[in-house]
Order: structure tokens, then C-alpha cells, then sequence
């Protein structure tokens, strides 16, 4: 049994040179680690497009990594304008992205179903005017 | 075929020589959530899309090389970051089928 490392990022607003900073590092992180490939893999993207949802949706955010013996704990906050229908959010293909974001290759409304389902658990709370709160793990 | 390979297939340029890999599927794809949804792995992506988010794609979803269709071109940030993350990238003048069609057919690669 080994100690929790415990991870911090703080994603900045509409920057998304630096959004990516936090999945990279952990990426890495969890490579040194030894970490199977795959989970891996499937950390780094939910990890991605969550941070990009903070940089896009939320005008910025909090991420919380914690790494366990067994499982990857990802925490990613705000205090953006919040969700006002998350099943409807959640749907493959429904996005808010305004055009110049979509000219990036945003938009596709695929990001929190893919975050879904790459996690092995997937939690979002989210009130309209106080910000986004969502949990996931995946088992490593 | 390896992206070094690929990258001596006519009508195709080199805009950065990352780490060699082994090409083994292809997608041609510009929403980068839905290129994040699937699972591919030494795929060679076609895309038109030429910006910084492309490579952080690429990287996480450990593609074996990116094309930039339609002569379109990279931003200097993003070659910047394909260099640092070790990503080849490929410009041609093909749309990104033609693009993907020529590089299997020099590579000897079933679509
Ligand atoms: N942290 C957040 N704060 C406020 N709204 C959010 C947040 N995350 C997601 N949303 C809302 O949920 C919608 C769907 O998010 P999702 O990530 O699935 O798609 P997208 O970000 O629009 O496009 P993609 O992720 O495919 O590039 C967003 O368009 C936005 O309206
Ligand atoms: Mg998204």
C-alpha cells in the first residue's frame, strides 16, 4: 500500500495552448508509475476533455488528481455558468461551442459522453449561476 | 509502412519528422472529440484541422502521424508542439480520402 499522490491544476479560461497541461502531466505521472497502458489512455482523454470543457464552458476551472494503488480519481470544478439540463448535455452529438471554437475542432458534443465513457465511474452535479462539479475514476 | 515512409509518398511534404511508427489504420476525421472517441492506435489522421489541439490529440490518442489535407496550413505553434510531443506531420494537397487512399496504396495497407 502505497501514499495517495495527489495532483493540482488550475485550467485558465479560453487558453488552450496551456488547456492540456494537466492531462499531459498526469499522463506522465502515470507512466513513470508504471501504469498499464490502457488506463492510461483512458485517464489522459477523460482528462482532456474535461479540461477543455473548463477552458470552453466555465471560463476556467480546478482539477484534483488523486492516484491510489487502484484507481485514478479525477475532481474537475467550477464556477462557470453551470449545466441547466445535464441529460440533454450528456447526449452524443448537443453542444453549446460558439462558432470560433467549432472552427478549432470543438463542438462535436461528444466530450462528456466520451468522458462517461472512458471513466469506470462517472458523477456530474452541476447548478445553473454556481458552476460544474463533476467525479470520475478509472481503475488502474 | 512506417510515417517515415510515408512521408517520401509523392504529394505528401514533411512539416515535422517526429518518432518513427508503424502505420496501421487510417481516419479521416476534424471534430477532435470524435477522433478522442475512438480507439485507434498508429493511425495515420487526416485532417484539415492545423492548430495546437490537433497535436495534443494526436499525442493522447498516440496516433502515428497527422496529414494536413487541402494544403491547409499549420500554425507555427503547432509544429512547435508536434516537435516537443515527437508527432509527424504531413501536409499534401489531397482532400483527406485521397489522401488516406494514396498513402495505403504506397504502404500496401487494406482500407
Ligand atoms: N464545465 C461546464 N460548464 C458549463 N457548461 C458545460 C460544462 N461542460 C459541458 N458543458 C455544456 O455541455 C455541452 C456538452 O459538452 P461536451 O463536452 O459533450 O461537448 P462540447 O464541449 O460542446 O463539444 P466537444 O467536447 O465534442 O468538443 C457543452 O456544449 C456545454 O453547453
Ligand atoms: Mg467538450
Amino acid at each position: 500500500m502505497n501514499e495517495d499522490i495527489k495532483l493540482s491544476y488550475t485550467v485558465p479560461g479560453d487558453d488552450f495552448t496551456r488547456a492540456g497541461e494537466a492531462s499531459a502531466h498526469c499522463k506522465a505521472t502515470l507512466k513513470k508509475l508504471g501504469v498499464d497502458p490502457a488506463a492510461i489512455r483512458r485517464v489522459a482523454i477523460a482528462l482532456y476533455e474535461g479540461e477543455i470543457n473548463l477552458a470552453i464552458h466555465a471560463g476556467g476551472g480546478n482539477i484534483d488528481v488523486t492516484i491510489g494503488d487502484d484507481v485514478c480519481t479525477m475532481h474537475l470544478y467550477d464556477k462557470g455558468p453551470g449545466i441547466p439540463d445535464i441529460p440533454l448535455a450528456m447526449s452524443e452529438g448537443y453542444s453549446t461551442a460558439p462558432d470560433e471554437i467549432r472552427s478549432l475542432g470543438f463542438g462535436a458534443g461528444m466530450g462528456l459522453p466520451n468522458m462517461k465513457k472512458y471513466a469506470d465511474t462517472f458523477e456530474i452535479s452541476s447548478v445553473v449561476g454556481e458552476g460544474t462539479d463533476i467525479v470520475m475514476t478509472v481503475n488502474i | 509502412m512506417t510515417n517515415k515512409e510515408a512521408a517520401g509518398t509523392a504529394g505528401f511534404t514533411v512539416l515535422c519528422a517526429g518518432e518513427e511508427r508503424t502505420i496501421r489504420s487510417f481516419y479521416c476525421c476534424d471534430l477532435l472529440s470524435h477522433v478522442m472517441g475512438q480507439v485507434l492506435e498508429d493511425t495515420c489522421w487526416c485532417t484539415v484541422m492545423g492548430n495546437i489541439n490537433t497535436i495534443a490529440v494526436a499525442t493522447l490518442t498516440e496516433a502515428a502521424c497527422v496529414v494536413l489535407c487541402h494544403g491547409i496550413p499549420a500554425t507555427e505553434e503547432m509544429l512547435r508542439r508536434a516537435e516537443e510531443n515527437g508527432i509527424t506531420v504531413l501536409s499534401t494537397n489531397m482532400a483527406e480520402f485521397d489522401a488516406a487512399v494514396a498513402l495505403a496504396k504506397a504502404g500496401g495497407i487494406a482500407l
